[in-house]
């Protein structure tokens, strides 16, 4: 191959219009929080079992009433994990040492500040709305799982019994109230007051006033302020995370940001390597005499046989 | 091609051999995890001699003190001057390398396992696995021994001296003048204070100074009734065996120079201030705390002796302030006050509360003359009321059911059975005299969930605070959440029952479940 002043400005042009792509796709910037956006938080210490959450969750989004009876204290005798008919649930947890009363919590989808969900999702079901809630589009779904599989809450789970249209299953935060000024059914039902509704930055100043006139109640942390980038729905405790089935201080960096900073690589990769690859195959032929021609035997700069030198001024050749 | 398989198969028959060698030279017998018995001694080589190569040792002391006869102490043990058995064995005394270390006990505890296995008698292993086999991270430290009320009453009643010669015999200071360690009347201390768990130079370690002191007069005597105190480590470690000998007779008041009620003022000499009358008598028993030791942590002089104003390092950073009203010090007034306030028939209520103390108490204990009359005013005279709680007659200010109804929606309106509830409360009061200080005017309990209002005969109902909705700003909670708060929360701390049918009848038909 000819390498040639014009090739070598092709090959740097496209480089650098690789870089520019890459750089305009991939980006390593957490995204803090849309301003004034909603959150609950929920008080671990206060919530007593009555579970009128989960019934309050089922009649607004139709799914019928709780598979286990409201007023049936035994089961919580096992450890109860979200369905696609029972997207909040309320867990008994064995108390800390010194403690003798039982300790509840809720669980649901965090609707975190950066969702994993919504980052593996290739047919963008999920989207991440300015009021706080991360809502999915059964419509745009293809039934990959990809997003049950990554979640880090366990919070999402599949209708595999459903042959036609299975579909995510997960709280919604109420999106469709929380349009109308309303609260979110479970917030509105906590007969205890342990969940709270509100601006996300207002709750976090409330969660450390209570932390802060209560030592001996709460253990001083905020659980969602800052793990894995945040979540919209905060939790306030007083026994050890690990007590609780939460994650126990995973790092503050959103997990989405994984990835992102490998698959911002790619169209770098995709730029560059061609045009390194056919540099080196130029560099390693440069002194071959060119390509063959179609139907011609490549040239050598071997003879094939010996050819009798030419006659230099009148003299043959010695040898 | 010949030559070279067998070269490849000799080679491979020597790894295999070599393998093996290593295999079996490196096992070490599977560790056994040290048993926590009271007389396990787990012996180490000590870290300044070097790495060990064997695993620790577990020696369990009593069976070797049942299997020899009595008195035989001073097979392992030397003697002091004195002709006290010292609690070292012979050969801990030995330390100059590993290789001396180890064959001194060798030589000790092989020896004496082979002399007996040559008189036909129970004997200890001779091989190594025999002994060595305890994990590496075995501790090896008996429980502690907590002296108390009961145990020091029961060694002078054994004693059966007079008072001025019972003391001496264990309590001891040492006097910095004459060099000398001397008893002084009225500053019996504990061992404590001065032994710590490391020797320091010219005091011996804890456990070495009271191993000496009890362990070898339990040896040599016996009490005028032909008691003698238990020998073998057991004996005195194990609370269950200490338990059984329980003294039957009340414990006689111990008197090192006590008054019976003190004048505890505040730091500052020239300021007056609200004393508070201390009824030492009336904390100097087993329902309060164990021992002296728990109040009288460092030293039996008062708490002032150490805490000053101005904490300085004999305090521990501790101001004398602190040393009365820290919440979270075992040895605090409100520190000891706020761990009996945690009991189940106190903590329903006491949890919902902020931290103590509260402001609303310091009047009961702070109630003393102006500080120019103390000398003249008796401390017994100002003590707190003990007078029981009085349960109000039913009236419009003490109603005795109250009807909840603004909230009556799915459920029929509450009927709160109010003077039931109050009564409960006195009764769990019961006769504790610490409840009944602070307690002794009912509206204190009225006060418990008639809260964030000024003390008075006519409390305010919930209604008049708390709304339909919260009050995120004050973190004030509505009234549904405000009144199931509240009585839920007492009740599933103290243990009563919380279904929503203990005072909810539904209003409309119920589903199967039951639920509304």
């Amino acid at each position: 191959m000819n390498f040639t002043r014009r090739g070598w400005l092709a090959g740097v042009a496209a480089s650098l219009a690789g870089l520019k792509t890459a750089q305009a796709s991939g980006s390593n910037r957490a995204f803090r929080s849309y301003p004034g956006r909603l959150g609950l938080l929920h008080d671990s210490t206060l919530c007593i079992g009555c579970r009128s959450c989960e019934a309050a969750c089922n009649n607004v989004n139709s799914l019928g009433p709780p598979a286990d009876p409201l007023d049936d204290p035994s089961v919580f005798e096992r450890t109860r994990k979200l369905s696609t008919r029972l997207y909040t649930v309320v867990n008994r947890y064995m108390p800390a040492q010194g403690r003798r009363a039982p300790v509840y919590r809720k669980h649901q989808c965090m609707h975190c500040n950066e969702p994993c969900c919504a980052s593996v999702c290739f047919v963008k079901a999920f989207i991440k709305t300015p009021e706080g809630p991360v809502l999915y589009d059964p419509d745009l779904c293809v039934g990959c799982r990809y997003c049950v599989f990554v979640c880090p809450y366990y919070a999402l789970t599949y209708e595999f019994n459903e042959p036609a249209t299975p579909r995510v299953g997960r709280c919604t935060m109420c999106y469709p109230r929380i349009r109308q000024g309303l609260q979110p059914a479970c917030a509105e039902a906590c007969p205890a007051g342990a969940i709270q509704y509100g601006r996300r930055d207002d709750l976090l100043e409330l969660a450390r006033a209570r932390i802060r006139k209560y030592p001996d109640r709460y253990r001083p942390h905020i659980f969602g302020e800052n793990e894995w980038g945040g979540t919209s729905w905060l939790t306030i405790y007083g026994q050890p995370l690990a007590t609780l089935d939460l994650p126990d201080e995973p790092s503050h960096a959103p997990l989405p940001t994984l990835i992102t900073g490998h698959l911002s690589l790619a169209p770098v990769a995709a730029a560059i390597v061609p045009g390194l690859l056919a540099g080196i195959y130029a560099l390693a032929h440069r002194r071959d005499e060119g390509l063959p021609k179609n139907g011609q035997r490549p040239t050598t700069s071997l003879p094939d046989s010996p050819t009798p030198a030419k006659k230099k001024d009148g003299h043959e050749p010695l040898a | 091609m010949n030559e070279t398989w067998c070269r490849k198969l000799q080679q491979a028959r020597f790894a295999c051999g070599l393998f093996a060698l290593l295999l079996s030279v490196g096992c070490e017998p599977d560790a056994v995890p040290a048993s926590t018995s009271a007389d396990t001694i787990v012996l180490r080589l000590p870290p300044a001699l070097g790495w060990p190569e064997r695993l620790p040792v577990a020696f369990a002391h009593d069976r070797h003190t049942k299997a020899l006869a009595a008195d035989r102490c001073s097979d392992c043990h030397p003697k002091d001057g004195q002709g006290r058995v010292l609690p070292q064995s012979r050969w801990t005394l030995i330390g100059q390398d590993a290789g001396a270390w180890t064959a001194a006990f060798h030589s000790g505890c092989i020896g004496c396992h082979e002399q007996r296995r040559q008189q036909e008698q129970t004997a200890g292993p001779i091989d190594c696995s025999g002994c060595h086999a305890t994990a590496e991270d075995a501790a090896g430290v008996p429980p502690a021994l907590r002296y108390t009320y009961d145990l020091h009453g029961r060694h002078v009643a054994a004693l059966g001296e007079p008072a001025d010669k019972t003391c001496q015999r264990c309590h001891h200071v040492f006097d910095k003048v004459a060099r000398k360690l001397v008893y002084r009347q009225h500053e019996e201390g504990a061992c404590r204070d001065c032994h710590a768990s490391v020797a320091k130079p010219y005091v011996r370690a804890l456990g070495d100074a009271v191993h000496l002191a009890c362990v070898d007069c339990h040896r040599r005597m016996t009490s005028p009734a032909g008691h003698r105190g238990p020998q073998t480590c057991a004996g005195c470690h194990e609370t269950a065996a200490r338990q059984q000998q329980a003294q039957k007779d009340p414990v006689t008041r111990l008197v090192a120079g006590q008054k019976d009620a003190y004048w505890v003022t505040p730091a500052a000499a020239d300021r007056p201030g609200t004393p508070v009358a201390f009824s030492h008598k009336a904390h100097e028993n087993a329902d309060v705390a164990p021992f002296c030791t728990t109040c009288h942590h460092r030293t039996i002089q008062s708490c002032s002796h150490c805490h000053t104003a101005l904490s300085g390092s004999a305090g521990g950073g501790v101001t004398l302030e602190q040393a009365f009203h820290r919440a979270t010090a075992q040895a605090s007034c409100v520190g000891c006050h706020a761990q009996k306030s945690q009991q189940a028939a106190c903590v329903g209520c006491h949890a919902a509360l902020p931290p103590p103390p509260a402001e609303v108490s310091c009047a009961v204990c702070h109630r003393g003359p102006a500080r120019r009359d103390l000398a003249l005013v008796d401390p017994q005279v100002v003590r707190p009321p003990l007078t029981k709680t009085v349960l109000p007659m039913p009236s419009d200010e003490f109603p005795k059911t109250v009807r909840l109804a603004a909230l009556a929606q799915k459920y029929l309106p509450v009927e709160l059975p109010h003077a039931r509830i109050v009564k409960a409360l006195v009764d769990g009061l019961g006769d504790n005299r610490l409840a009944q200080c602070f307690h002794s005017d009912v509206k204190v309990l009225c006060g418990s969930c008639h809260h964030h209002q000024p003390s008075g005969t006519s409390p305010q109902p919930c209604s008049a605070c708390h709304g339909r909705h919260a009050l995120p700003a004050t973190d004030q909670p509505d009234l549904r959440a405000a009144y199931h708060r509240m009585c839920l929360g007492c009740h599933q701390r103290s243990g009563r029952p919380t279904t929503c049918v203990t005072c909810h009848r539904p209003a409309g038909p119920v589903t199967q479940k039951g639920t509304p």
